[in-house]
């Protein structure tokens, strides 16, 4: 059977980091995305060839979970602390990523309702693929370039060990629970999650080896 | 840059990932404590106590004929853990070409003493830094567990059940020491492993824990147990020769027991 690009995706995250780009976390979202563009397409050439019900399956069951656990991933690790770094804008573009998600998870969860293949599962998923393109575009634009003018190097990686780390333990949705959440809310809690008194507090405790709590592990 | 002064240490970008990777490799499966109680933080380096929501009596303020009353608030210190350690810097050397089977043993030994000060903390108590720990905060009499593995069964059940007359609701756990935890996973009862036998007893695992001499019987519902971290384990430089860096783990913490029946100590 061949792979897909989310199996190669599993297989980088439990690599050992090669370079000190690849811990970067903006650069972890980016390959995410690329994998969400590259995935998609297939898709696109099965509908194309009228590919069967198990073929489908095959591209769309990998490619809806990395849709969920990416969300997750940047929900705990990268907007909480692009909401405490010092880019201007980091409220409102946490605000519209949080409703995206909300809206991809949608269409995630609507494709699980119908036979996979019918018109309407292409319809939920087209939903999902809709909500990610916005997502992924302004997400590059905004979050992510904010990210790299305000946060330090060593942040950077620090935080993308811990996303890789993140996705590599959750893969295909294990021990996670997929959820909408409320955009303000979000934004009013997320930042202050450190139990740090301030923002130079909390940045300052990434620059640990991130280990945290372990209950339950 | 931050105290940790990470940023002038002679260590390249990957060497430093490198020995994150492996500091984190190692900690991770001996801290074990972690792995049974609340956590609160991290709270940074700044952080500097806990407040207690309790008070002390305090003397006349100058002046006072006596006609004030004061008190003043209780808080519990952070304790800070700092472990030095050696990296050769011809590790640090190949670390940077890409070298698979680096060498850092000193780094190893002091992971395994950060974890243990954690650990040791958590269950036996700290008293110069006002940790009462798990095991001098349990008022429940101590149970004796024999070198004869094959009375474990019974005596980790009657502290399950003495822990449920206590309305101190489960999933339980038991934290052993090393040696306990050996003898553990050797026994068999008529070819069943003991190991599943007091899982089954206790609804949770059997964990092991270094630091820990004897053994705990502890819940795991939430709320009786919290390890609040200021700082959580980071890697900080110090200086460095011609041949090695001098670096150190460090860690600043406290520990907390808010319902003392919530475990039972077991000892040998």
């Amino acid at each position: 059977m061949a792979k897909t690009s989310v199996d190669e995706h599993a297989s980088v995250c439990r690599s050992a980091p090669g370079s000190p780009a690849a811990d970067d976390i903006t650069q972890l979202i980016l390959n995410d995305h690329e994998i969400f563009r590259r995935e998609f397409a297939r898709l696109d050439d099965l509908r194309a060839s009228k590919a069967g019900e198990s073929e489908l399956a095959r591209v769309w069951q990998p490619l809806a979970d990395l849709l969920d656990v990416h969300a997750e991933a940047e929900e705990q690790i990268f907007y909480p602390n692009l909401l405490r770094s010092d880019a201007e804008d980091a409220r409102e573009e946490t605000l519209d990523a949080i409703g995206d998600h909300n809206d991809i998870r949608d269409g995630v969860e609507a494709a699980k309702a119908h036979p996979v293949g019918s018109d309407e599962w292409w319809q939920a998923v087209n939903a999902a693929r809709e909500a990610n393109d916005e997502h992924m575009g302004e997400e590059e634009g905004e979050g992510l370039a904010d990210f790299r003018l305000n946060a330090s190097t060593e942040l950077r990686r620090t935080l993308g060990r811990r996303f890789r780390r993140f996705e590599s333990d959750h893969a295909g949705t294990r021990d996670i629970e997929i959820s909408n959440k409320d955009p303000e809310r979000y934004v009013e809690t997320a930042g202050t999650k450190a139990d740090a008194p301030n923002r130079a507090t909390a940045a300052r405790a990434d620059s640990s080896l991130g280990i945290g709590s372990l209950k339950g592990r | 840059m931050d105290h940790l002064l990470r940023d002038i240490a002679p260590i390249p970008s990957l060497a430093w990932s490198r020995i994150d990777e492996e500091a984190r490799e190692r900690l991770v499966p001996l801290l074990a404590a972690r792995r049974v109680v609340d956590w609160s933080g991290p709270g940074g380096w700044e952080r500097s106590s806990v407040d207690l929501g309790r008070t002390a009596p305090l003397s006349n303020p100058p002046g006072s004929n006596g006609g004030v009353e004061s008190r003043q608030r209780r808080v519990l210190a952070l304790a800070e853990v700092r472990v030095p350690f050696t990296v050769d810097r011809r590790e640090i050397a190949d670390a940077q070409r890409g070298a698979k089977d680096l060498e850092f043993d000193d780094l190893f030994r002091a992971a395994l003493e950060a974890a243990e000060t954690e650990n040791r903390a958590i269950f036996h108590g700290w008293p110069d830094a006002g940790i009462e720990g798990i095991k001098r905060a349990s008022p429940s009499p101590n149970v004796k567990l024999s070198d004869d593995t094959s009375g474990y069964p019974g005596v980790v059940t009657a502290a399950v059940e003495r822990l449920r007359l206590l309305g101190v609701e489960g999933p339980y756990v038991l934290c052993v020491g090393p040696e306990i935890h050996a003898r553990i996973i050797e026994a068999h009862e008529s070819g069943y492993l003991l190991l599943d036998h007091l899982g089954k007893i206790l609804g949770g695992d059997v964990i092991w824990t270094p630091g820990l001499d004897g053994a705990v019987v502890l819940t795991q519902r939430g709320g009786d147990f919290t390890l609040t971290v200021g700082q959580d384990l980071s890697i900080g430089y110090s200086h460095h020769d011609a041949q090695t860096v001098s670096l150190y783990l460090e860690e600043s913490f406290t520990f907390q027991v808010a319902e003392p029946d919530a475990a039972i100590t077991l000892t040998t």
